[in-house]
């Protein structure tokens, strides 16, 4: 009885200390190098990728470890973007805390408000990182007041990919993709009449980038203060009229049956266009890598043309989609140098041509775009060259630079929101946009009072 | 409910005679005991004052509370100081996950009774009153039909049971399936009719089987204990029915449903319960909210206020809210029926 008693009691003091132990964590400041059983400063890389990416940062990650000199970079994939903020900043300030970590430009303003962050332009002290290394247009839209916010890794533009045999059989020039609005709906119309083998003409993620994008092509930015860029945006411009053609266009796609509505984010309309029950999709040029991929395989031709304007004018451009790399506040000298050679090394010429191949991202490195050229891979690859050749044809305004607010995540949201109205609630694309405007002013006069 | 009710008793009684029986026979009986410090405290009081002792009486006095402490550290960890963690967090606009708190009083309050978001509540009202209420009912019919001498109702109440065994999410995922628009069972079969209803974009389909689906998914649990309670039915009251000349009906509404009324007490309280948080596996896994937040639940609500939007102080507020909903319609009811509820002879 006494022994029980006596195990019971130590079995107790152990349960309490290890619950001490796990809330002891607290606030650490993290400023202690982190070392593997061989004395190498580990360094944690978080990112959200699944798939074909996921396997490819993994092997680039075995890649750097086996050459690297007292560093391992640990991979970890947080499953989605968004997934992978809210971790970052629940971890933030406690040892289970990453030094490196993908932030989607979304939350560029979000995470410089977290304080979870340091900048690239403060802490990179030994310049490791050479901001002129890269192309402009992203390091423009990563440098906030100045500074130069992380290091340009996955960006991507939105692009229109296609069905070449499909526009055959229908009699259009598969080489003359749609380029305006009335020439995406003679095209659709011409497909789906003719064709009869997809179901519908084109597919469009469910994700408010491209209402970003389709307003910014007519260069109206989604914010005021230049898109955010000139001071603290204080409303949204959902009001516009612009953003009223674009809602009705997708309405129109959607009553006309071109457009199957989903409102599965990327997945479904990948899936439709792969399965050919599509015959054109937009999406990120960073699916250029995986449809290459489908199409090979069910020997079809694949096709990518300019992001559609949303009018009969030819669009100015687009906006910057996709994440960079941030490293974390707190860290320690030699952690923190040793995260910097690794993003260095992955965003070096030859790393970002790898990564450009694999994927269809940017080849964020200027010089990656040179050895691409030496190995022929445009050639052989004209489809993976058209987000590039639409980057460079941006004309740099607000518009195309994007919005920047740490409200925007909510604005994201409203502009679904009202979206879904519209084509399933049959509000008219004015009213719905009314409410998604204040939604969004406040939204924004909230997270403005946050400082 | 008489089988449980039946052991509730025995526990009571069990309780009172340990109060009473020798020392060293109360610590024994509370150290197989943890999670009940009702039963514990009394013999162990009485334990104190007839020990001379000093280590006895340490022991006697630390005891319960030692035995006590891992579950109390636990509850206290995941209970208590998350719901005033949400408490206090109420009253805050909270940004980027708690990391930026601005005190704005009762302001997230405020914004649960705009037009908008009183939506939710009365829409949450709607759907789990019907789906306690078609689930209560169709199990006690269904038990009703089950307990009438007919063959194989041994089979019949096995395979009614059977959604019991499953997670809610996989019920979900099984209901998605079945009224998917494209390829799902039921339109393969409503094609035939030349109708093919996509359900999944309108709302009032979407309602529709979503409440299904919950109806479905508690109505094995709601007849097991319909079934159970049949089976336990006095006999005598319905004999003196029969004697004096009360039609079947009359004896299923005027006897059998006031005799069942424990169970039905019981139910109603796990009921509502399932249909307010439990639901949100459903939601999760079938609509995610839509089409147009038609079947946003307040526990579904809850969520995208909080992980999707991240308002966690919006969603914090209507988490208390809905806790003071659930414990109020809880203990109306348990009011109301006090009187009414018969627990037999």
């Amino acid at each position: 009885m006494k022994r029980v008693l006596r195990a019971g009691v130590a079995a107790l003091a152990a349960s309490v200390v290890t619950v001490a132990g796990c809330s002891s964590d607290g606030d650490d400041d993290g400023g202690t190098d982190e070392l593997n059983a061989n004395g190498d400063i580990v360094v944690h890389f978080w990112h959200g990728y699944g798939g074909q990416r996921l396997e490819w940062v993994n092997q680039a990650v075995a890649k750097y470890n086996a050459q690297a000199k007292g560093v391992e970079v640990r991979a970890e994939s947080k499953t989605d973007y968004d997934k992978l903020f809210d971790a970052v900043l629940l971890a933030a300030g406690t040892k289970a805390a990453p030094e490196l970590a993908q932030v989607v430009v979304t939350y560029t303003s979000a995470a410089l408000k977290s304080g979870a962050f340091t900048t690239i332009s403060d802490a990179d002290t030994e310049k490791t990182i050479d901001p002129s290394s890269y192309m402009d247009a992203v390091v423009g839209q990563l440098t906030v007041d100045g500074k130069l916010t992380s290091v340009p890794w996955a960006h991507s533009g939105p692009v229109l990919f296609y069905d070449k045999g499909l526009f055959r059989k229908a009699g259009l020039d598969p080489e003359k993709p749609p380029a305006t609005w009335p020439e995406l709906l003679a095209a659709c119309e011409a497909l789906v009449k003719v064709s009869k083998v997809s179901e519908y003409c084109i597919g469009i993620p469910w994700h408010p980038w491209f209402v970003e994008n389709w307003m910014a092509g007519q260069d109206v930015p989604l914010l005021d203060h230049d898109n955010g860029r000139s001071g603290d945006a204080e409303r949204a411009a959902l009001d516009s009229e612009v953003a009223q053609t674009v809602f009705q266009n997708w309405k129109q796609l959607y009553d006309e049956h071109y457009y199957p509505y989903s409102t599965e984010g990327y997945d479904f309309p990948r899936q439709m266009f792969s399965e050919s029950k599509t015959a054109m999709t937009v999406s990120s040029i960073a699916d250029a890598g995986y449809f290459q991929g489908a199409f090979a395989e069910q020997k079809r031709e694949l096709g990518i043309g300019f992001f559609p304007s949303a009018s009969e004018k030819p669009a100015i451009g687009t906006t910057l989609g996709g994440a960079s790399v941030w490293l974390t506040a707190g860290l320690s000298p030699k952690t923190k140098q040793a995260a910097l050679d690794f993003l260095a090394w992955l965003t070096s010429p030859e790393m970002a041509a790898e990564w450009h191949k694999a994927t269809g991202y940017f080849p964020v490195n200027k010089k990656a775009e040179a050895i691409l050229q030496s190995e022929g891979w445009f050639e052989k690859n004209p489809a993976f060259y058209v987000a590039l050749d639409q980057l460079k044809e941006t004309k740099v305004t607000p518009a195309t630079s994007g919005p920047l607010h740490s409200a925007m995540p909510e604005v994201n949201d409203a502009i679904m929101k009202a979206l879904e109205q519209v084509l399933i609630g049959n509000v008219p694309a004015a009213d719905a946009l009314k409410s998604a405007q204040e939604a969004s002013n406040s939204s924004i006069l909230r997270m403005n009072k946050i400082k | 409910m008489q089988p449980q009710q039946s052991a509730a008793r025995d526990s009571r009684s069990s309780a009172v005679s340990v109060a009473s029986v020798p020392v060293a026979a109360t610590r024994g009986h509370g150290n197989g005991d943890h999670g009940n410090p009702g039963r514990l405290r009394r013999p162990v009081r009485r334990a104190r004052a007839s020990s001379g002792r000093p280590g006895a009486a340490l022991n006697g006095r630390l005891l319960p509370y030692l035995l006590l402490a891992p579950t109390m550290v636990v509850i206290a960890t995941f209970l208590y100081y998350p719901m005033a963690r949400t408490a206090y967090l109420s009253f805050f606009d909270v940004a980027l996950l708690g990391r930026r708190l601005r005190f704005v009083g009762f302001d997230n309050f405020r914004e649960l009774f705009v037009a908008e978001n009183l939506s939710v509540v009365v829409r949450t009202a709607v759907i789990s009153g019907l789906v306690v209420v078609l689930a209560i009912g169709s199990a006690l019919g269904a038990a009703a039909l089950l307990n009438m001498k007919i063959r194989g109702t041994r089979i019949y109440r096995l395979l009614l049971i059977w959604p019991l065994a499953l997670s809610t999410a996989v019920a979900g995922v099984m209901f998605l399936m079945l009224f998917n628009p494209t390829f799902g069972s039921v339109n393969v079969v409503l094609r035939v009719f030349g109708v093919n209803p996509q359900w999944f974009t309108k709302p009032i389909l979407a309602q529709a089987v979503l409440i299904l689906a919950l109806v479905w998914m508690k109505f094995g649990y709601n007849l097991v204990f319909y079934s159970a309670a049949f089976q336990n039915l006095p006999q005598e009251p319905l004999d003196a029915a029969l004697v004096d000349g009360a039609s079947p009906w009359q004896r299923f509404r005027h006897v059998t449903v006031p005799l069942l009324s424990p169970v039905t007490l019981f139910l109603f309280v796990t009921n509502t319960s399932f249909a307010f948080f439990d639901s949100f596996a459903m939601i999760h896994v079938m609509t995610r909210g839509g089409p147009l937040d038609s079947t946003t639940l307040m526990i579904y609500d809850v969520y995208q206020n909080a992980f999707q939007f991240r308002r966690t102080g919006l969603a914090a507020a209507e988490a208390m809210l809905m806790f003071v909903a659930v414990v109020a319609i809880i203990l109306l009811q348990l009011r109301l029926t006090r009187r009414r509820v018969h627990y037999g002879s």
